[in-house]
Formats: C-alpha cells, structure tokens, sequence
C-alpha cells in the first residue's frame, strides 16, 4: 500500500517536471526587457550632442570673458529644442513592451535638463560658473554613458 | 560648515551600491565605480561651493538634484544589465534542454 503510494507520488512529480520543461522549451525564449530601438538609441545620442554643445558654449563664453553671451534668453530656444526632443523620445518608448527602464531613464534626463535651465535663468556668467559647469558637465557623463552602457546590452542582445 | 571628504563618501556609496546589486555586482562594478567615483567628488565640489558662498543654496540644490539622476540613470542601467544577464543565462538553459529533448526522441518537436 505504501509503496503504491511512493510509486504514484514519484510518476506524479516526474510528469510535473517533464511538463515543466516541456512548457519552458515550447515557450521560445524569454524575454524580460524589451528589444534593441535603434531610434531610441540614436535619440539618445542626439540629445547627448546637443546638451554637451550648450554646455561647452557657456565655459567657452565664460573662458573667454564674454559672459554676457550666456544670457538665458540666447539658449532658450535650444532647451525648448532639446526638451521636446526627449519628450518625444519618452512617449515612443513608453509604447514600446518592457521598456519601463528606459522611459524612467528619459524621465531623469528630463529632470537634469530642466535643473540645468533652471540654473542658467538664475545665471551662468560669471568666471567661478566654470566649476558650476564642470561639475554639471561630469553629472551629464555619467548619466549619457549609464544610458549607452545598457543600449549597448541591447544592442549585443539581437546580435 | 564641515567640508566633504570625497573619498570618505566613495568608501560608504561602493558597499551600499554593492549590497543593494548583490550578485549583480561583480557585472557592473567597472562602470559604477568609475561613475559613483565621479558623483562623490560631485557632490563635495557642490558643498565646498556652497560652503564658500560661490553659488546660492537654490543652485546647490539643483546640481545636487542633477546628481541625484545620474546616480538613478546608473542603478537603472544596472538593473538592466542584470535583467540581460538573466534573460540570456534563461534561453541558454531553454535552448539546451530543446537540444537534449530532440536529440533524445530523434526528432525536432521543440
């Protein structure tokens, strides 16, 4: 009798283990983050161009004694540029399947760029606004390359 | 105001970052060392400014902020290394165990 019992028991967890895998083989492959977006990816890369181009433009200026040129109103028309770019880059990603990382990766992006044009209203002309901006300009590198680093995993993904 | 050591505050962010990455961390330790590296000196050039009267509170707190999203962008990236770590060691097992499972039948039925 207890045997009989054993010997079902033991069938019963085999055949669970088979269907396991089984369902596993069946299922393809797994996917827990979403593929490689090359638009994304290029966006990215673009708003990385065009931050890093205001930002050498103001120490430029500031290097060179022309501080006045980096009055807020000469750049306002970049940030609206560069914000709306990432906004739009946030919505394509946003409907994309498993791609809740990256989206919250623009959403902090966004927030360095409005902290940064909120800085340049409260003013970026004076010689001491070169430290303000190197550490701005470090905080930006770390942040573009985190981005890259994890495009390039995706990248790797579909080769 | 106290000055920022930035290495005292590299030495307490590594084994934080490393605690909360666990296994995940020997994959992503090259890029978050270098960058936390980078953010920690940030952080005490941003004190010691404010410190010295260089720049007003409202600016520190705003490239604090900014310091605050790099570091979020960095663990955001490293939780997705790691979801492409685990991704590639599942279909690695799944494309083994199709291989076995044809193999042992004779035929492709996976």
């Amino acid at each position: 009798m207890r045997t009989n019992q054993l010997v079902f028991k033991h069938t019963k967890l085999l055949t669970l283990i088979f269907s396991a895998v089984v369902s596993l083989a069946l299922s393809c492959s797994v996917t827990l983050i979403g593929p490689y977006d090359e638009v994304t990816d290029y966006g990215i890369q673009e708003v990385q161009g065009e931050i890093f181009v205001v930002l050498v433009t103001i120490k430029k200026n500031l290097i060179n004694n022309q501080g006045q040129d980096n009055a807020y109103l000469n750049f306002k028309a970049t940030y609206n540029l560069i914000e709306g770019r990432i906004e739009n880059l946030s919505i394509r990603s946003s409907t994309l399947p498993k791609y809740s990382l990256i989206v919250q990766q623009l959403t902090a992006l966004q927030n360095s760029v409005e902290d940064l044009e909120r800085i340049h209203q409260i003013g970026l002309n004076t010689k001491a606004d070169t430290s303000v901006i190197n550490t701005i300009e470090n905080a930006f590198s770390v942040q573009f390359r985190s981005m890259i680093v994890l495009q390039n995993g995706l990248k790797r993904k579909i080769r | 105001m106290a000055l920022l050591d930035a290495q005292a505050l590299l030495e307490k962010m590594i084994p934080a970052a490393k605690d909360s990455l666990g296994h995940e961390w020997d994959m992503v330790s090259e890029l978050a060392v270098s960058s936390l590296t980078t953010l920690s000196q940030n952080i005490t050039n941003i004190s010691e400014m404010a410190a010295h009267g260089t720049i007003s509170v409202e600016k520190a707190q705003l490239m604090t902020d900014m310091q605050k999203s790099a570091f979020k962008t960095l663990l955001l990236s490293e939780e997705g290394l790691g979801l492409l770590a685990v991704e590639a060691a599942l279909n690695a097992v799944i494309k083994v165990i199709r291989s076995i499972v044809n193999t042992t039948i004779g035929i492709a039925i996976l």
